[in-house]
């Protein structure tokens, strides 16, 4: 007698998967790079080595030690390191970037669960600590806000941007920051400094927000979370842009978000007529 | 009406190969037919008698129940329980042919008088034929219809958005006169004011050829709507949520070869004991849609499309979206299965399940807007309360929201346990465990 396969339905999936999200949004942010070392910067290779190695070994041996599948492949401790490295300055020495990596990539995300069950967007949660931790040393600094090549970054954004948008399922998010934001910071900043800051929402939108694990499930509370992240944003920044500031933005929310889930429960369609088979 | 209501993918639709053997054929019969019986018909026939087809084999219990008949000439063999191919185990009426493979009988004795039934002869006709509705749940259609209840508006589905099924619309195509007329008798029993024939808006020939035939017979209270090519929209339920929401006693669905069953059940006086079904997936030979018996193995009804090319990773009954695997092809066609599909491994594409990434694909892919990732989170940790708390129990098994998952999570599997889990303590005590008792 031969067997099939007796799984349960459906029987057929879509090409969707995690590793083509986030390998799709590390490949989306080689432009930044790019614009980042054509603007002069040319230190950043050096701190996105150091970055993805120490990130893929944080990765591999935090799951080995906590007994877990490591899972490496699906790209997500290389996605960290490339964020992390936009938001260190270029000349970061290499064991700030590892620490920082260490923080994102085991503390925040796996001591926290893991894959998909961290609260707090590692990254940003890794950074802020960083700047709590050497103060002096991080104001306001990363490859992201130089000011120098701000023009070039601003570029290989919106290059990334479209990157990202043509992949379909997150298009919304970040439009929709991006709306918000740019009306805050039309009426709020000027000269240079909006330029800067016009560059932080550009990568928060299609970077930082790309992250789906910290946010809502529903469109509804993600919308709720996206309005959220940006008028804070826009509050805290009220004395002058800062990347502590916008960062506090979103751990808020992320912080926010369980009990968005639970308060945007989608209404359920439910038949009044019962439907009962016959066979069991 | 809001947008969620066209809630759907539009995947690959794949009818093609078994649409280009558009003629209905009805192979010579078997060597066996296996013939499951619901859990509340007892069989009245012995082990060792001679049965005609379409003879009577099994005697409803209670009203709720219709009638089961042979679907082949030949002997009882075995009176039995096997497993079946719902996934359960049901008692089983054995058939084996004698002699040579023969052509199907048929039933051409028109009914006299069959335009002037009352509604309780007719529903008395529809159990006694055995007719229960074609769709994954098979209820009896008397029981379903329900004396001295009205619905105004009758849905004839025509729809099929699970990829590769093709038989509803072969069998319409070939038959829409007879689907109408058994629709008219439907309607008469439903006591409805209007029928709606809904097809999906890629079937444009069938709209036309219903339209009309409706023109040429001047029935004014038929009506055709067409409903977006995505799935699961064409599903009962999504047809009521569509035009009836809030309001769902308003109608009543059967799908077109139901009606097609009632017509030849009410006019030839033909018992339910075969039906169209799609054979079907990248391994079969030659895919199409056909007239088998109920009970005819899937070996067999492989075999009669030619055969397999190569062995498949998986034969499903039903759709790819909904259906259920098979782990042999000894199981038997129901009165539900529309279609067997034999599938090689490039089209499952099996992976591994990965931790949710809260990308909230799910809850934007699911029909009746439920929180697939949410129930799934509660089931695994046991916390079945919670889960009926975020509405497990109005899932309508449809599958979008595993299809869809990123991490390839296997939602139905926790869906289907709080299910389960839900029933059992729903119960009272007394009734605990009684569909396997009995
Ligand atoms: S939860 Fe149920 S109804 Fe919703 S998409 Fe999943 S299977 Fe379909
Ligand atoms: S689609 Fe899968 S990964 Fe996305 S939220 Fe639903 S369960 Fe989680």
């Amino acid at each position: 007698m031969n067997t099939h396969l007796k799984t349960l339905s459906p029987h057929i999936r879509s090409r969707d998967s995690v590793a083509k999200r986030y390998w799709g949004l590390t490949l989306a942010s080689v432009p930044v790079f790019v614009a980042v070392i054509l603007g002069g910067q040319a230190g950043a290779l050096r701190v996105l080595l150091f970055s993805i190695i120490s990130a893929v070994a944080f990765d591999f041996l935090g799951a080995k030690i906590l007994f877990k599948k490591e899972r490496v492949n699906n790209g997500e401790a290389v996605l960290s390191a490339t964020l992390l490295t936009l938001l260190l300055p270029r000349n970061c020495p290499f064991e700030i970037a590892v620490f920082g990596i260490f923080l994102a990539v085991f503390v925040v995300k796996e001591l926290f669960g893991g894959t998909g069950s961290y609260l707090f967007h590692p990254v940003l949660a890794a950074r802020i600590f960083l700047q709590m931790s050497f103060p002096g040393f991080f104001e306001n600094s990363g490859m992201i806000l130089e000011e120098k090549s701000a023009l070039w970054i601003l570029g290989g954004l919106l290059v990334s941007g479209v990157a990202v948008i043509s992949q379909k399922n997150n298009r919304e998010i970040p439009l929709f920051y991006i709306m918000i934001s740019l009306l805050c910071v039309l009426l709020f900043h000027s000269g240079m400094e909006s330029l800067t800051v016009l560059n932080w929402i550009f990568f928060t939108a299609f970077f930082l927000l790309g992250d789906s694990v910290a946010m809502p499930l529903t469109r509804k509370g993600t919308r709720i979370f996206v309005l959220g992240a940006a008028l804070l944003n826009f509050f805290f920044e009220a004395k002058g842009f800062s990347m502590a500031a916008a960062g506090y933005a979103i751990l808020l929310m992320n912080a926010l978000t369980p009990w968005l889930d639970v308060m945007m429960k989608p209404a359920a369609y439910r038949a009044k007529i019962h439907l009962k088979a016959t066979y069991p | 009406m809001s947008t969620r209501n066209f809630v759907g993918i539009r995947l690959e639709r794949k009818k093609e190969a078994s649409l280009l053997n558009w003629n209905l054929k009805r192979p010579y019969t078997p060597e066996r037919v296996r013939i499951s019986l619901p859990a509340t018909a007892y069989p009245c026939v012995h082990v060792g008698n001679n049965v005609q087809t379409g003879q009577k084999i099994a005697d409803p219990v209670g009203p709720g129940c219709a009638t089961v008949h042979s679907s082949m000439e030949g002997v009882i063999e075995k009176i039995a329980i096997f497993p079946d191919a719902t996934g359960g185990e049901s008692m089983t009426v054995e058939v084996r042919r004698q002699g040579d493979p023969k052509a199907p009988a048929t039933f051409e004795n028109v009914r006299k008088n069959w335009e002037i039934l009352k509604e309780e002869e007719l529903l008395d006709i529809f159990q006694n034929s055995g007719i229960v509705t074609t769709d994954a749940l098979m209820q009896p259609v008397h029981a379903k219809i329900k004396k001295n209840e009205q619905h105004p508006t009758l849905i004839i589905n025509g729809c099929e958005p699970e990829p590769y099924v093709t038989c509803e619309q072969v069998l319409a195509m070939a038959h829409p006169l007879e689907i109408l007329k058994g629709a008219e008798i439907l309607k008469k029993t439903t006591r409805a004011n209007q029928i709606l024939f809904v097809f999906e808006d890629c079937n444009l020939e069938l709209v036309e050829l219903f339209k009309s035939k409706i023109y040429f017979l001047k029935w004014e209270h038929v009506k055709v709507r067409t409903v977006p090519a995505v799935y699961p929209q064409g599903h009962e339920t999504t047809l009521l949520q569509r035009w009836f929401s809030g309001k769902e006693d308003q109608a009543i669905v059967f799908p077109a070869s139901t009606a097609f069953a009632v017509y030849e059940a009410v006019v030839h006086q033909k018992p339910f004991y075969e039906r169209v079904l799609t054979v079907g997936g990248e391994c079969v030979i030659e895919p199409r849609s056909l007239w088998l018996p109920l009970g005819i193995s899937f070996r067999d009804a492989i075999h009669t499309c030619k055969g397999v090319m190569r062995e498949p990773q998986k034969v499903i009954m039903g759709g790819p979206m909904a259906g259920t695997a098979q782990e042999n092809l000894e199981v038997s066609v129901m009165a539900g299965t529309n279609a067997i599909l034999a599938l090689p491994k490039e089209v499952i594409r099996d992976k591994a399940e990965e931790p949710c990434i809260r990308c909230g694909a799910c809850v934007d892919m699911c029909p009746v807007s439920l929180s697939p990732a949410m129930i799934t989170l509660a089931a695994e940790h046991g916390e079945f309360e919670l889960a009926e708390k975020w509405d497990v129990s109005a899932c309508i098994e449809c599958g979008n929201c595993s299809y869809v998952c990123p991490s390839k999570r296997p939602m139905l599997k926790w869906i289907r346990k709080a299910q389960a889990e839900m029933a059992q303590t729903a119960l009272p005590k007394s009734q605990k465990n009684h569909e396997y008792a009995s």
